[in-house]
């Protein structure tokens, strides 16, 4: 797989995804990167199989064609095996592969004191963000809402964020983390991700949300955890909060104001 | 013969060779269209924000410069999608093929219930009609994407006009049509076959058509519950699909129409990929003058994956947060899949092998099946995948996938099947050479479009976005969608080649004997044009489908009229 | 069939057990449209999305206005067998009967309606609501058209005219069906809400 991965920047798909600057990205890569050897074997096998069949048994090269319905015991065997054969070497082994990284990485969210978490409430065409402050609740006081489309994480430190939406549904969508979770209405949704390099990125909405889906943009700086923390301190609390609602009671030119839930427990 | 007036042979009509040919007609106009639209779609993703050239019809969009806005173009990719799957691929090969071929290949008369298929091909125009009208409404038609999710479509979704409630209403009345259809083709197949044709001597197109109207006649209902409840939102203010900030008071759920919607959305992809699979395995072994290798697996292989597809529907929906319990379920489901589909695969190569191929228009279309169904099924794996497929979900890798499995091996398995049976239908050849040049200018440039759109998913870009360049990340792709685009462009010439040789074969060309194929299926038996009624005298069947090369026959094929003695 | 038949002006004739197979699709069709009403509703309560409760009062008068529906089924059985034993005028009387049950209960399902909406359950505030609202109105428009069928049926008969014994059996079919599948429905709806 190295090797044909030299072959072509790209592997099979001739253009580079996004630089992978995750911890758990490189799986999904490896996924990616099996099943693109395996269908390659698979479909050149066919190809080759097609060619040789063109070659060797066009009419004019064999003017007769064999009786034959395929329909004996020898052949059922070899059609089955060949379908086991694909099943076992394609598809077993990619889902064994995704079982795992599902389990060890992308569903296995982490607990502790320093996971950082962050509320996140997209809207038309925008993306709100909330960390908990100090006191590591949602909707008090001390939450901090940077300015839209503004992130921030800490290198090294696993990022959890919980999602829902003000209007329709987005998808916070990291090209870089190879990772995008919806975010829909009445419901909460989860994902957690872990940079390992900081820099800045880019976030993408990639559900259909409106005419300026294609603008929806945000910005995620991914720092050292000093540099974080001193962001974060720069950032002016939210302050009082009369109606709390999980999306925002009022709207500031265009900006909602007073949204939080309740951190949702998972599992 | 007693002659029947303008109208009742020509308009409502209910001789099924007609309806066929009405639906022919009226898929192509849709499938042009669509087309066109698509070749804007790609003007803009290639040239984003600029004029679009007069060659393209820029003066459709005089009102802005030329340029295409974005909601115009959320509005072009919304109807590209739902005419090329509603009423281009679904009036072609169902419609008209289902139509022409389930009575002349069972050796029935017409339909089971003729008055309900010239009813369904009548509710089907009104609603491709509805639709077009759509484009005509002041705030424009219907922008939401071909899935049309709530709240996004609702009126709190900020889409204008009720141009969402149109295709909505639209999209109802062509269920209402696919399921009169449906219950035509099941009956039909079930009750008039003729003397000697039982199950399993009926060619596999009638499999593959049969199979597709028992999936119709269970999904339609699902997906038409759901379009009632989406209306009912629209247009009544219900909240079957509304939840949070704008549901006021009560509250639905929106995530409870892409359930009812992919529970139909899966099983459509095999819908509309079965009629082909059926015309594919038959006419490769016409072409080959060999019986179809493992005839009786490859439909039961056909049966099974039309009852696997109705439990995997949640493959779409990996990243809505679904419990994990229910990801890895539907994964595996559709996993299993892979196995009666590459059975099949196979047996497809082996129809070929030790064959005597013939390379005629219709088995060029066909052998380019394989290969573009082969990469498409193939692919699939990447998005049947959870780990993967929350990297390329949403993203244009998604979209080159299904152009494979549907738009492109739909579309060849179209062309070969008109071109095998253009003949039967109006008694002339279609163009073999100018065929042969669509072949080849189709296949070519249609490979770097939908491989190339893969590609570019796999970059990262995701689907629907007006501008790619807004992104950095999608900077490095700009030279790749202009190629894309190119060759979109191409492709789109070379169907008008297409259109120009099915207009000059209509009219002018050479006129077709009764069997210009040697094939053994029962259309072939009655001289053109075949008259209302199809058999002067219902055959009777001695064997199936696909006698080639029998050693026990003088020529290398032998009619399903004709009795094989075996000396 | 030979070729003097199909130039005739009937090309063939649908046999009895082609309709009859063509109905049972059609049934398996509308069945699947409730299925997925159904089913929907299910979803939505088992997510607790909103409350419905209704005293055992107004269940009971739902009991009573369905249980039109069901006699009236019972009618129609009742006028086929007077009619295949020949007694035309009997099998007109219950048949009429038989449509002005189904009329009554059209009637008692709409009052019904405007009783839940008394109590405030609205279709537009509460989901749950809606979504019976929504069925009974799919219901009621497939009743309106038995009922067509219904009277198409009675005008044949008091026509005097030949009417095919298989016609009157597949419209009674309907007419069953569609009083199973609203006993069905509200059954459901009683024990879940
Ligand atoms: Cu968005
Ligand atoms: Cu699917």
């Amino acid at each position: 797989m190295g090797k044909i991965k030299k072959l072509l920047p790209g592997g099979i798909w001739f253009l580079d995804p996004p630089k992978d600057i995750s911890l758990d990205g490189y799986r999904i890569d490896k996924v990616i990167q099996y099943t693109d050897f395996v269908i390659t074997l698979y479909f050149a096998i066919v190809v080759i199989a097609l060619v040789f069949f063109i070659w060797r048994y066009n009419s004019r090269k064999n003017p007769k064609a064999s009786y034959d319905h395929g329909n004996q015991k020898k052949h059922l065997i070899m059609t089955v095996a060949m379908g086991l054969l694909v099943f076992f070497s394609i598809d077993v082994v990619i889902e064994t592969m995704s079982f795992k990284d599902l389990k060890e990485a992308f569903w296995n969210f982490p607990k502790g004191k320093d996971v950082v978490r962050i509320e996140v409430m997209p809207q038309q065409y925008a993306w709100n963000f909330r960390y908990a402050g100090e006191d590591e609740l949602f909707g008090t006081d001390d939450d901090i809402v940077p300015s839209q489309n503004i992130m921030h994480i800490p290198v090294n430190t696993p990022i959890v964020i919980q999602l829902t939406t003000y209007d329709v549904i987005h998808s916070f969508y990291l090209p870089n983390f190879r990772i995008k979770q919806d975010a829909t209405p009445g419901m909460v949704t989860a994902m957690w991700f872990q940079a390992m390099e900081t820099g800045q990125y880019e976030i993408a909405c990639a559900e259909l949300c409106g005419n300026s889906h294609f603008k929806m943009k945000g910005y995620l700086t991914v720092e050292s955890e000093e540099d974080f923390d001193s962001w974060l301190g720069s950032l002016e609390p939210e302050g009082t909060k009369d109606e709390l609602d999980d999306w925002g009671a009022e709207e500031v030119e265009g900006v909602p104001e007073f949204w939080a839930w309740a951190w949702k427990e998972l599992k | 013969m007693h002659s029947e007036s303008f109208w009742r042979k020509d308009i409502f009509s209910t001789d099924h060779k007609t309806i066929g040919k009405q639906f022919l007609f009226f898929g192509i106009f849709f499938l042009l269209f669509g087309g066109f639209q698509a070749m804007l779609l790609r003007w803009q993703l290639a040239y984003p924000g600029q004029p679009v050239p007069w060659w393209l019809m820029g003066f459709l969009y005089e009102g802005t410069g030329g340029i295409i806005d974005p909601d115009g173009f959320n509005r072009l990719f919304t109807m590209h999608g739902t005419i090329m799957i509603f009423w281009a691929i679904t009036p072609i090969l169902i419609g008209a093929f289902g139509n022409f071929l389930i009575p002349l290949q069972i050796g029935a008369r017409d339909m089971a219930f003729p008055t309900l298929n010239m009813i369904s091909f009548w509710t089907f125009f009104l609603s491709g009609v509805v639709l077009l009208l759509s484009h005509f409404l002041p705030a424009g038609s219907a922008s939401g994407g071909w899935t049309s999710y709530p709240p996004l479509s609702l009126p709190g979704g900020g889409i204008p006009g009720l141009g969402q409630a149109f295709w909505t209403l639209s999209v109802t009345l062509m269920g209402a049509a696919t399921m009169m259809g449906a219950i035509n083709y099941i009956i039909t197949v079930i009750r008039l076959r003729a003397p000697g044709m039982t199950y399993w001597r009926m060619p596999l197109s009638v499999w593959g058509l049969w199979l597709t109207s028992i999936l119709n006649a269970i999904f339609v209902p699902v997906i038409a519950a759901g379009l009632i409840m989406l209306l009912l939102d629209q247009l009544l203010g219900t909240q079957f699909f509304v939840a949070g900030r704008l549901a006021a008071g009560g509250g639905g759920d929106p995530l409870l129409f892409q359930h009812v919607f992919w529970i139909f959305g899966h099983p459509e992809v095999y819908i509309l990929i079965l009629p082909v699979w059926g015309i594919v395995s038959d006419l490769l072994a016409i072409y080959s003058r060999k019986p179809a290798f493992g005839y009786k697996v490859t439909s039961i292989c056909m049966s099974t994956i039309v009852v696997l597809s109705s439990i995997v529907w949640g493959h779409h929906m990996y990243t809505t947060g679904m419990s994990p319990l229910l990801g890895k379920a539907f994964m595996f489901l559709t996993l299993l899949i892979s196995i009666p589909s590459s059975i099949f695969f196979f047996n497809w190569l082996g129809t070929l092998w030790r064959g005597s191929l013939h390379f005629d228009p219709p088995m060029l279309y066909t052998m380019s099946v394989i290969w573009v169904f082969g990469l498409g099924g193939l692919t699939g794996l990447y998005n049947a995948t959870v780990t993967s497929d929350i990297y390329l979900h949403d993203t244009m890798f998604v979209v080159g996938h299904f152009h494979y499995t549907l738009a492109a091996s739909v579309l060849f398995g179209g062309f070969a099947a008109i071109a095998h049976w253009f003949p039967r239908m109006f008694g002339r050849m279609l163009n073999p050479l100018m065929s042969k040049i669509h072949f080849w200018g189709t296949f070519i440039t249609l490979n770097l479009v939908f491989f190339n759109m893969m590609v570019v998913g796999y970059a990262g870009q995701h689907r629907r976005i007006y501008n790619p360049s807004e992104y950095e990340f999608l900077q490095p792709l700009a030279d790749m969608n202009v190629f894309i685009t190119y060759a979109a462009l191409v492709l789109g010439l070379f169907q008008i080649l297409y259109l120009f040789n099915f207009v000059w074969s209509l009219v002018k060309g050479k006129v077709a004997e009764t069997n210009p194929w040697r094939a053994t299926t029962l259309e072939w038996t009655m001289d053109y044009p075949i008259p209302h009624g199809n058999f002067g005298e219902i055959p009777q069947v001695y064997h199936g489908p696909h006698e080639y090369s029998n050693p026990n026959t003088d020529q290398d094929w032998a009619p399903q009229t004709v009795e094989i003695k075996s000396s | 069939m030979s070729v003097a038949t199909i130039t005739s002006k009937k090309l063939f004739i649908i046999d009895e057990k082609t309709s009859s197979l063509g109905l049972i699709v059609g049934f398996v069709a509308i069945t699947m449209l409730f299925i997925t009403f159904l089913a929907t509703f299910s979803s939505m309560m088992l997510k607790e999305l909103q409350y419905i409760h209704i005293d055992l009062m107004t269940k009971m008068i739902a009991v009573g206005i369905t249980s039109v529906l069901v006699i009236s089924s019972l009618l129609f059985a009742i006028s086929h067998r007077q009619w295949l034993s020949g007694k035309k005028k009997e099998s007109s009387f219950y048949l009429a009967s038989s449509m002005a049950l189904g009329i009554v209960f059209l009637f008692g399902q709409i009052s019904y309606w405007q009783l839940l909406v008394k109590q405030g359950l609205s279709g537009l505030n509460n989901v749950l609501v809606g979504m019976v609202y929504l069925m009974a109105g799919a219901h009621a428009i497939h009743l309106i058209a038995g009922l067509v069928f219904l009277a198409w049926l009675w005008l044949q008969l008091n026509k005097g005219g030949e009417l095919k014994e298989v016609r009157y059996r597949l419209i009674g079919w309907f007419w069953h069906y569609l009083s199973a599948l609203w006993t069905v429905i509200l059954l459901y709806l009683i024990i879940t809400v």
